[in-house]
Formats: structure tokens, sequence, C-alpha cells
């Protein structure tokens, strides 16, 4: 648990800062620029050199009026927008001076060749830093934050860079490095879709204030929730491949709402997080057979929230789960929509993150 | 070159080589910390101090070597002290340079050190790095090639020190006689043969060293930082 609470004063703004952090899987912090996500990463990090903040790093007191853990000391992982890594050292040299400096600690046992491995620097490790595309300089800096084995690892929207397919660079090995599960991750990112597909626990802030916070199926599938407010609603369901269609490129995956076709290549077995868009999600009275839509299934209507701006949200009852539905207003009255009611669930798309 | 020039300036050249590598040697134990400290602090009477380091690049040598000498004296404050009488010795010669070629090095070194971005500094300390570890292991192999240059810079600068030498060390062939005061002998004395050897031999000296700045300046624009 990580808490941190008090008040930052610079010259341009000031921030009340009062949250509470789990450190556990993955904690992704959202809002809008200048809710203090990235700082509240640096104080964590002992970067925002302040004792009017304290901070406790579940039984250590690392900051407080009168207390102060420096950064060296906390064995914090840090990755920002920008890699940040040593000009005068190749990329094996900047991996070895955070091994060099890493202490032996029980728990988060870091194998080197596994990270390497896991994040592709192999072919990259005599090359120096100046050459290195910004996706490769990324996973570097990731691979150099491991090697100091953290107790946790900060990320700092670390798939907004200035080149265009960067994240499509990262997100895999940041998928990758959710599923190993060596430590703690708090990641922060103003995409509420990367967020979806990777923390398990998500907190909203709001001028750094916490005005949200629970798992991510939780937050995405609240419509009333501020999260919601900022970013489109969603069911996230974790699925497994339960069969391989090679003929079709798609598999099918097996979820809680119930089995699901994906246009796609994984390997039968393989776990995915699969985020359903309640904008995708149609309601038909009848099965649609002739459809180019893959995806229909039986539901029951649990309840129903109808708000101002001309769209009804349906929650479904698709096999003992939740789907989340979000129809205009006009369609729900034309299908004459009401709590109990048997529908099917027709979903448009799926967003779905493999390793 | 043995045959060229007589023992005196050959003297004179050993000592004034000497001279310069003692001073920038201990030039730059004296600058690192504190350009480092000129880059980083943000106390805002830091321009009080810059402005003192950069004095020597204005005020007349001799004005310099003036207070030096009275500093150094029989009865000058350091004696006092009970350090002894320093003027006219060469380790009152390595003062006076110190303080004439501080801001030669000083200044660069500051300028490069200014140059590292603070988020490089703090990946290093979340990689466990602590301030000291940080200054050895970042900051100056990042900065090496300024701080080559500072140095080269001040050797070259204490090599054609005249007036401050002139004031506190006089001119004693072989122990405070550098040889921009043995040229200046020969030319008093109208033995313009000496004169030109010795010369000579100080602008090969100078050039070579004004050639390892710029190449050395060169490497670090070349490093596209």
């Amino acid at each position: 648990m990580i808490r941190i609470k008090g008040h930052l004063q610079r010259k341009s703004w000031s921030l009340d800062i009062d949250c509470t952090l789990p450190v556990e899987g993955v904690t992704g912090i959202m809002g809008p620029s200048g809710a203090g996500k990235s700082t509240i990463l640096r104080v964590i990090a002992g970067l925002e050199g302040h004792h009017s903040v304290s901070v406790r790093f579940n039984e250590h007191l690392w900051q407080a009026d009168d207390a102060w853990t420096p950064t060296e000391q906390r064995r914090v992982g840090w990755v920002s927008q920008h890699p940040h890594l040593f000009p005068h050292l190749d990329v094996a040299g900047n991996l070895a001076f955070a091994q060099r400096r890493a202490t032996p600690h029980s728990g988060n046992d870091i194998d080197a060749d596994e990270v390497i491995a896991l994040l592709d620097i192999g072919p990259l490790m005599d090359k120096s830093v100046a050459e290195l595309s910004g996706g490769q300089a990324q996973r570097v800096s990731m691979a150099r934050a491991l090697f100091s084995s953290p107790q946790v690892l900060l990320l700092d929207e670390p798939l907004s860079g200035q080149d265009p397919g960067r994240k499509e660079q990262i997100l895999p090995y940041l998928q990758r490095l959710k599923r190993r599960d060596w430590m703690p991750i708090v990641y922060v990112s103003h995409d509420g879709d990367d967020m979806a597909r990777l923390a398990d626990h998500l907190v909203y802030l709001e001028e750094g204030r916490v005005c949200q916070q629970g798992s991510v199926a939780e937050m995405f599938a609240d419509v009333s929730g501020t999260l919601v407010r900022h970013h489109r609603a969603m069911t996230v369901v974790e699925g497994q491949v339960s069969s391989v269609n090679a003929a079709h490129h798609s598999v099918v995956l097996d979820t809680p709402v119930g089995a699901l076709i994906w246009v796609g290549e994984a390997v039968k077995g393989t776990c995915m997080r699969v985020c359903i868009a309640a904008r995708d999600v149609s309601i038909s009275r009848q099965p649609l057979r002739d459809s180019s839509i893959q995806n229909c299934l039986p539901a029951m209507i649990k309840a129903i929230t109808q708000e101002p701006a001309g769209w009804v949200w349906l929650a479904l009852e698709c096999n003992g789960a939740t789907l989340l539905a979000q129809v205009s207003v006009r369609a729900f009255h034309r299908l004459e929509l009401g709590v109990g009611d048997p529908v099917y669930a027709l979903l448009k798309g799926l967003a779905v993150l493999a390793d | 070159m043995h045959s060229l020039l007589s023992e005196g300036d050959l003297e004179a050249i050993f000592l004034t080589l000497q001279l310069a590598l003692v001073s920038t040697v201990l030039l730059l134990l004296v600058s690192l910390p504190l350009a480092w400290w000129l880059a980083k602090s943000r106390w805002r009477f830091r321009f009080v101090i810059e402005a003192c380091v950069a004095l020597p690049l204005v005020l007349p040598p001799t004005v310099l070597g003036f207070y030096l000498l009275l500093l150094l004296s029989q009865q000058g404050p350091l004696a006092q002290l009970g350090l002894g009488t320093l003027a006219f010795s060469f380790e009152g010669l390595v003062i006076g340079s110190m303080v004439y070629s501080l801001p030669f090095v000083v200044q660069p070194i500051q300028q490069a050190f200014r140059d590292i971005p603070d988020p490089t500094l703090e990946a290093a300390a979340t990689l466990g790095a602590g301030p000291i570890d940080r200054f050895f292991s970042v900051v100056v192999p990042m900065t090496l090639p300024g701080i080559l240059s500072a140095a080269t810079l001040g050797f070259a600068h204490t090599l054609g020190e005249f007036g401050v030498v002139l004031m506190i060390g006089g001119n004693i062939p072989g122990q405070t006689q550098v040889a921009s005061i043995a040229l200046y002998e020969h030319v008093e004395s109208i033995d313009f043969i000496a004169a030109h050897q010795l010369a000579a031999t100080m602008l090969v000296i100078a050039l070579v060293l004004m050639l390892t700045v710029y190449a050395l300046n060169r490497r670090v624009r070349g490093l596209g930082r």
C-alpha cells in the first residue's frame, strides 16, 4: 500500500495530494492533464524533494516532515515518457549500471537473461544509445529499471512518444511484463483504452485527489462514475483461447460472458484480456443469423440507466456475467425494452490484447 | 632543438610546463565541485560567486599580481597563519596561476554540467546511485570531453602567464623564471636570435594545445547530443 498525502507548492502551480494506491498487480492512475498523475509518481520516487508531502510505502515511512529516504534507497524502478539512457554507455553498459547497484533482495529475483529475452534486448546489447529507435530505447529503459530489481515499477506514460507507432511497439512488451508479474507496477496514462487492457486496479484522479477507484472491470462498467464521464464505458473480462481456426485467421475465446470469435492470431490456451466497448454492443429481439456480425450472445436485461444525452445504458446478464450495452433512446423505445426481457447482444468489435 | 635553445631557456620552458601541469591538476580538483555547484545551485546570490570567478578574465594581470603579492608576502595574511612566505617561490606561482586561470577551467565545465538533463541524473538515482556515485559514474563521463578541453585551456593559459608571475615570482632562474619572462629578458637585452627561438617554441606548444582543444570540441559536437 502506498499512502501519499500533503501539499505541493510550485511557482506556477500547486497540488493537494491525498491518495492511497495498492501495490499489487498493475495499478493504473488516470485523470485529466494537471491532475498530478506524473507528479505523484515523482513524489513516490523521491524526485520532488519536498517534506510537505508524506509518503508511506507499506510499513516504511519514506518521507514526512522529519523523514526522508533518498531516491537511491527507495528501490523504485522509474520509466518515463523519454528513455533517459546514459549516452556515454552502450546498451549493455546501461544495463550493467543498474545491475551493479541492485541490492540483493528477498522476493523480486530478476533473472537478467529472462528480462533480455522478454524485452527482446539481445540484438541491441552492443549498440550505442544513439543508434536505437525510440521504441528500442524505451525497451532498454524498461530493462534497465528491471535490472535494478525494484520493489515497485513506476511507469509514467511509457507509450506516449514523439514517433508514431511507438505505442504498438511497446504495448505487447508491457503486457508480457504484466503477465510475468515480477513486481507491482504503478502505471500512469491518459489513455483509457490502454488502461483497460493493462491495469488491474484503477485510480481516477482530479486535482491530486482520488475521485474514484476500484477494479478495472468495475470502473469501466460504472456508468454513473467519473471515469465513464470522461471515457467510454466497457466490459472488461479475461478470456482464454479454446480453439483456433487457421483458415479464417480467427480464434474462439472463452470468456465469462460467453464464447466469442476474434479475428487474430493466437495459440490455444493463451489468456487474453477482452475489452468490449458498450457502444459496440447492439440489442436485437431476434437472433441475427444473416449478418456479418460474428458474435451474438443470448442475454437478459438486468438494469436500465437512462441518461439525459439521448443514450440508455443496459446491463445485460450473459451466461451469468454482466455485459454493458449502450443504445439510443430512440432504439430503446422502438424495441420497447424492459428489465427482465430476453434479448440478443450483438458485438460489433472486441479489443483484445494478447502476448 | 637542444642546440637551438640555451640551457637557461630550456630550464625556463621546463619550469613553465611544470607550473602549468601542477596548476591545472590542482585547478581541476577545485573546479569540478565549484562548477557543479555553480551549474546546479539555486541560491539567489550565486551570481556573486560567478562574477568573482570571472574576475581574472577582465582584471589586468598586474592588478591581480599586486594583490596576490600582498596576500603571499612576509607580512601577508597567509604568512600570519603560519604558512610562511610564498611570494617569489614556485608554490606562490602555483597559487597565482590557479587564480589567474580559474575562469578558463570553471566556465567550460560549468557549461558542460548545465547541459546534462536532470532526468538522466534522476534515472541514475532511481537505479540506486547516490550523489557521489552519480557525479563520478554519470556526470564526469558524460562531460569528459568538456572537462579535458577545459583542462587543456587552463594549461595553455598558464603557459602564457606574464604579469602575475612578474609581480609575485620575480625572475629567479630555475625557480620562478618562466618562458614568457625569459623571452622578455632576451628582448630587453636585444638578443633577438634567442628571443626568436624561445618565441617559436612557445608558439608551437600553444598551437598544439589549441588544436587539441578544438579537436575535442569537435568530438563533443560530433556526438550529436
